[in-house]
C-alpha cells in the first residue's frame, strides 16, 4: 500500500480551503 | 464418465456470514462507551452495554459460524448490496438496546431512530433529557456517527476479513463507489487511516476550543472528541441539547465549520491530497460544484435574512445565517439557533435556499448525505454538453470530459446513473414532504424536515420531537436509511425478501 506522503501538508491544504469557503460567507455577509 | 452434480449453494449462508461479521464488530465497540462509563463510576450504564455488547457479539458469532463453510462462495452485485443494507437493519436494531435500556428513550422505535440517525450521520434526535446523558451513552451515540460516516461494511473489511472476491459489492452496496486501491479491502483500510489521522488533529483542536470555552478539562477533551467525530462524519449530534450553540463561542463555531467543511470531501479527494496532489483540491468538479452551490446559496440566504430584517450586524449573519447553510449543504447538522427560529424568524427565501442545500449536500464516498456534488456537477454539465450540441453541425462529435482525479469522459450511463438517483431523493423528498403534512405540520416545516432526513443532514424546524407521531418516525427513519444507502441497496434488499418469502409460499 502506499505510504501517505506529507499528510501534514496535505491536512493544511484541506484547511486551506475549508476556510477559504467560510470567507465566501464572511466576504458576502459583510458586502451585503 | 463420472460427474459429480453439486447442488447450488444457498447464498443465505455467505451473506449470513458477511452480516455477521459486521454486527460482531458493532458488538465489539460497544466495550468503548463501556469503558467510559466504568471509568466515571456509571454503574447502571456499564452493566447496560456488556449486556448489549454480549447480545450483539452473540448474534455476529452465530451468524458467521451458521455461514462460515460458505464464506468463499463468491456473492454477485445483488446479494453484496443485500449484505450493506441487511447489515444497516440489523445493526440499527442491535444497537438501539442500550438507548432502550439504558431508559433514554421513550420507546424502542425512538432508540431505533436515534441510532438510524446517528449511523447515517443525520443528527435528528428523539433521546430525552440530553444534557444530563451519561458518558457512556454520549461516547455510544458519537461514536456510531462515527463509524456510520465511514460505513459499516468499511468498518468491517477493515478489521474483520481478508476476503476479496466479494468485498467490493459489499463496499459498494454502502454507497461508497470509488476505489482508492485496487481492492475494497485496501481501500477501506486508506479510509479509516484518513479519518483517525483527522480523528487526532481534530480531537486536539475542538479540545483546545472547549478549554477556551470554559469547560473542566475531562469534559472538554469528551467534548472536543465528541463534537469533532460528529463534525468530521456530517453527523450534526453534540452532547448538549442546545447543539453547538451551548459554547458559545467562534472559535468553536469556526472550527468545527472547518471539519465538516473537510469532512464532506470525497475519500478519494482526501487521498489524492494526503498523498501530495494538493492542486486536485482546485480541479475537482466536486470541490468546484460545491463552491459555486455554497457562493450562490449563501447570496440567497443571506438576502433572504436581510429582507426579514433577522440579524442585526454582518457578525451575526455570519454566526447564525451561514453557519446554518454550511452545516446544511455539508448535510452536517450543527446549530447554533433554535429550531422554533428557523420557522418563525428566518422567512420563506432563507428556509428555500436551506432547502435546496440540504438537498444538492456533499461529496460523493464521503461521510456527507444528499445527491451528492459529484451528481450535481454532472447533471449541469450534461445541460452545457447538450447546448454545446444544438449549437454544432450535425456531423461533429462532441465529447466533454470531468475532472475528478483524473480526467474522466461523460458517458450516458454515468449520466443516467446520476439521473435516477436525484430522481429517487426528490421523490422520496416529496413522499416525506406528504407525511410530514398528514401529520399536520405545515409545508414549509413539513419540507424542511424530510430534507434534513433524506439528505442526512440533522437540522431541525421543530418536527422531530418524542411527541411527533409513529408512522413519521417511521417514515423519517426509513427515508434516512434509503438516503444513506442511496437508494438501490434498500430496494435490493426488499426486493431480495420477496422473492424469498414467494418462493417459500409457492
Amino acid at each position: 500500500m502506499k505510504k501517505i506522503a506529507l499528510p501534514a501538508v496535505g491536512v493544511l491544504a484541506e484547511i486551506l480551503f475549508a476556510i477559504a469557503a467560510i470567507a465566501i460567507g464572511l466576504l458576502l455577509a459583510v458586502l451585503l | 464418465m463420472n460427474m459429480a452434480i453439486e447442488k447450488p449453494v444457498n447464498k443465505l449462508y455467505p451473506i449470513s456470514y458477511f452480516i455477521g461479521l459486521i454486527v460482531l464488530s458493532l458488538g465489539i465497540l460497544q466495550f468503548l462507551p463501556a469503558a467510559v462509563s466504568a471509568i466515571y463510576s456509571e454503574g447502571k450504564i456499564v452493566a447496560v452495554f456488556l449486556l448489549t455488547a454480549s447480545i450483539t457479539v452473540l448474534v455476529g458469532v452465530g451468524m458467521v459460524l451458521l455461514g462460515f463453510r460458505y464464506k468463499n462462495v463468491p456473492l454477485s452485485f445483488g446479494e453484496g448490496t443485500v449484505v450493506a443494507s441487511g447489515a444497516w437493519l440489523l445493526g440499527t436494531l442491535l444497537c438501539a438496546l442500550p438507548y432502550s435500556l439504558s431508559g433514554n428513550c421513550l420507546s424502542y422505535l425512538d432508540s431505533c431512530f436515534d441510532v438510524m440517525s446517528g449511523l447515517t450521520t443525520t443528527g435528528l434526535c428523539l433521546i430525552q433529557d440530553m444534557d444530563h446523558l451519561s458518558n457512556g451513552m454520549n461516547m455510544w451515540r458519537h461514536m456510531l456517527t462515527f463509524v456510520g460516516g465511514q460505513g459499516m461494511v468499511v468498518l468491517a473489511l477493515t478489521f474483520l476479513t481478508k476476503d476479496q472476491s466479494s468485498a467490493y459489492k459489499m463496499y459498494v452496496g454502502e454507497a461508497k463507489d470509488e476505489k482508492l486501491f485496487p481492492n475494497a479491502v485496501s481501500t477501506s483500510k486508506r479510509i479509516w487511516a484518513i479519518s483517525l489521522i483527522y480523528l487526532a488533529v481534530g480531537t486536539a483542536v475542538m479540545t483546545v476550543g472547549a478549554l477556551l470555552a470554559g469547560l473542566a478539562p475531562d469534559r472538554a477533551f469528551l467534548h472536543g472528541m465528541w463534537i469533532y467525530m460528529s463534525a468530521w462524519s456530517t453527523g450534526g449530534f453534540a452532547p448538549m441539547s442546545q447543539n453547538v450553540l451551548y459554547y458559545h463561542s467562534a472559535f468553536f463555531e469556526l472550527a468545527t465549520m472547518v471539519f465538516f467543511i473537510i469532512g464532506s470531501f470525497n475519500f478519494a479527494l482526501h487521498n489524492a491530497v494526503l498523498s501530495g496532489r494538493r492542486s486536485e483540491l482546485r480541479h475537482n468538479i466536486e470541490t468546484v460544484t460545491f463552491a459555486i452551490t455554497l457562493t450562490l446559496l449563501t447570496l440567497i440566504t443571506t438576502l433572504g435574512l436581510m429582507k426579514n430584517n433577522v440579524y442585526p450586524n454582518a457578525v451575526a449573519l455570519f454566526r447564525k445565517g451561514f453557519y446554518q447553510l454550511v452545516s446544511g449543504h455539508t448535510t452536517t447538522g450543527f446549530m447554533t439557533v433554535y429550531a422554533k427560529q428557523f420557522y418563525h424568524e428566518w422567512g420563506d427565501i432563507a428556509l428555500f435556499a436551506m432547502i435546496i442545500a440540504m438537498l444538492l449536500g456533499g461529496c460523493a464516498c464521503s461521510t456527507a448525505g444528499g445527491f451528492k456534488a459529484m451528481r450535481t456537477g454532472i447533471i449541469f454539465t450534461t445541460f452545457k454538453m447538450e447546448v454545446k450540441r444544438m449549437l454544432l453541425p450535425d456531423s461533429r462529435v462532441s465529447e466533454q470530459k470531468i475532472h475528478h482525479i483524473r480526467d474522466i469522459t461523460l458517458t450516458d450511463p454515468m449520466i443516467k446513473s446520476s439521473f435516477l438517483i436525484v430522481m429517487a431523493y426528490i421523490i422520496t423528498f416529496s413522499v416525506g414532504t406528504l407525511v410530514g403534512m398528514l401529520a399536520g405540520f405545515p409545508f414549509g416545516m413539513a419540507a424542511f424536515e424530510c430534507a434534513s432526513a433524506t439528505g442526512n443532514v440533522g437540522l431541525s424546524i421543530g418536527v422531530t420531537s418524542p411527541a411527533m407521531p409513529a408512522y413519521l418516525k417511521l417514515t423519517y427513519l426509513v427515508i434516512m436509511w434509503l438516503g444513506r444507502l442511496e437508494f438501490m441497496s434498500v430496494l435490493t434488499l426488499g426486493a431480495y425478501i420477496v422473492r424469498k418469502v414467494g418462493r417459500k409460499c409457492d
